[in-house]
């Protein structure tokens, strides 16, 4: 049976999370985020009428980019950074699971991604409030797209984190960005394993549908802006998609995690 | 005594070191971008006005700025809206100079700005409406197939089917923009006034009999007193232009 002790794994989440904010490179990245929301408000004045459209998109499409950028810069460094300051040693002499140390450290990612994204949300709903001259119920259609960008982060944590397991930083940067492309991309991939005329295109075409992530599915930004909220149905059902991923992905790192030998 | 002279000699010759040494990073800074400075100047003044360049579209297809997008399509749309825009004012702006009446049949990049951007944004209804104003100058069918193109995409916008209404009737498409009216006028939201315009492009097109018969069944189903007022109005108009019905007309008056 699989033992997981939460009473380990939330002090390595808490100490993960107070570390990552040390990182300077994370508030440089939330504020270029705010600055660019900011802009987007200039920008809608000169628009025509699509100010809100602007401030949604851009403000949204930043997040989500500053977003990436932040958990693979992160994620890439877990593990390997304890490896490479021999600290990972000391962290393993303690009665702590390596799984556990992989989820801890996955957690206290999240919580970082978490309020990494929570500024510039912050910062969009503020500049709806301006744009629009006050409340509004409408403005309330923005938090379900945020929590789908949200999901979308903390898969790509996932896939950085299992990349830094085995890789060196460099290497798992690249690979966890190739992903993040590739997933935006997976509508394609669906379409070539449907119409390709070669058995083994489509053989190929959809197996990997299914292992790369459809980061496609949590991209709401666009029918936010124009006035849709996201249904709940599909949120659930988005949620439940990368539970279930991220899950797979962290049991593949604990998997190569437990093989490695750090003597 | 000659101690404490002899530190506060070392002392007051230090001081102005450390100044020195302190200020000279500012110093230089300040001195280097004041020459920056002069030097950007003297290069402004040696520039050559620029080669008339011609207006280019590097990248023309608006599918393979979706695919390169990663999913940004409504940012991407965003920023061809505004391109589309900034182009159009760039050349209003140079065209105010000659004191001429704005050609814009001159904006030979508006059709392709405007398709690209619903190309990446089907949605973005304002760049339906803009094309339906400003590119019938430009290529009246390319008018007319970018806001079919809108309709289409936007099924239940009657603001688009007024539009398609408005660019058929200044091609004297009357039968046309009729039925464009028509179609917009039964959506939901579709002002009262759009139920009239049917009946009012059939008598542009000289249709008089289908444009009576059109304001009669419109008089007779509308609750509207707008409409109502509309209808009588125009049928009055009718009947005075057709001589077998003036008498009509007359007798409806004495009626009431």
């Amino acid at each position: 049976m699989i033992q997981l002790h939460a009473l380990k794994i939330i002090p390595i989440a808490l100490n993960t999370f107070r570390e990552s904010a040390r990182d300077r490179a994370l508030y440089n990245l939330a504020l270029l985020a705010i600055l660019l929301i900011v802009a987007s408000v200039v920008m809608g004045r000169i628009a025509v009428g699509q100010e809100t459209k602007i401030i949604i998109d851009l403000g949204l499409s930043a997040m989500t980019v500053f977003g990436v950028l932040t958990a693979i810069l992160l994620g890439i460094g877990l593990v390997s950074k304890e490896i490479e300051n021999g600290a990972i040693a000391n962290i393993l002499s303690k009665p702590v699971r390596r799984s556990e140390f992989i989820l801890g450290k996955f957690f206290g990612l999240c919580l970082t991604l978490f309020a990494s994204i929570a500024a510039p949300a912050a910062a969009i709903a503020i500049a709806l409030i301006y744009a629009q001259g006050g409340v509004a119920a409408a403005q309330l259609r923005l938090w379900p797209a945020v929590w789908l960008i949200f999901m979308e982060l903390a898969i790509v944590t996932a896939v950085a984190l299992l990349f830094s397991c085995f890789s060196s930083p460099a290497l798992s940067a690249m690979f966890a960005l190739l992903i993040f492309l590739i997933g935006r991309w997976s509508p394609d991939l669906k379409l070539l394993a449907e119409t390709s005329s070669s058995a083994v295109a489509r053989a190929v075409s959809r197996a990997l549908y299914h292992l790369l992530p459809n980061l496609a599915n949590f991209n709401y930004i666009n029918e936010t802006a124009h006035g849709e909220t996201a249904p709940w149905r599909m949120v659930a059902g988005n949620t439940a998609y990368a539970v279930f991923y991220i899950a797979a992905t962290l049991a593949a790192a604990v998997l190569i995690f437990n093989r490695r030998n750090f003597k | 005594m000659e101690l404490s002279a002899g530190k506060d000699g070392r002392r007051s010759q230090e001081f102005p070191e450390k100044m020195m040494k302190r200020l000279m990073w500012p110093i230089l800074l300040v001195v280097f971008l004041a020459f920056s400075g002069v030097a950007q100047n003297w290069v402004d003044s040696q520039r050559r006005a620029p080669l008339t360049v011609d207006e280019t579209l590097y990248i023309s297809s608006g599918e393979a700025l979706k695919r390169a997008s990663l999913g940004f399509d409504g940012l991407m749309a965003d920023i061809y809206w505004i391109r589309t825009l900034l182009y159009f004012g760039e050349e209003f702006e140079r065209q105010r100079g000659t004191n001429q009446y704005f050609d814009v049949s001159r904006l030979k990049l508006l059709q392709p700005l405007l398709d690209i951007t619903a190309e990446l944004d089907p949605k973005l209804i304002a760049a339906y409406r803009f094309g339906a104003v400003f590119l019938p100058d430009v290529d009246a069918g390319a008018a007319i197939r970018f806001v079919e193109r809108g309709i289409r995409n936007n099924p239940d916008e009657w603001r688009l089917y007024q539009d398609l209404g408005f660019v058929l009737w200044r091609r004297n498409r009357f039968r046309e923009a009729a039925e464009a009216y028509a179609q917009g006028s039964r959506l939901p939201g579709a002002p009262a006034w759009m139920r009239a315009m049917p009946a009012l492009m059939m008598a542009k097109g000289g249709e008089l009999e289908t444009a009576r018969e059109m304001f009669l069944r419109l008089y007779q189903e509308s609750d509207d007193p707008f409409v109502k007022q509309v209808c009588e109005e125009q049928l009055m108009l009718l009947d005075k232009n057709t001589p077998q019905r003036h008498g009509e007309t007359e007798r409806r008056e004495g009626d009431k």
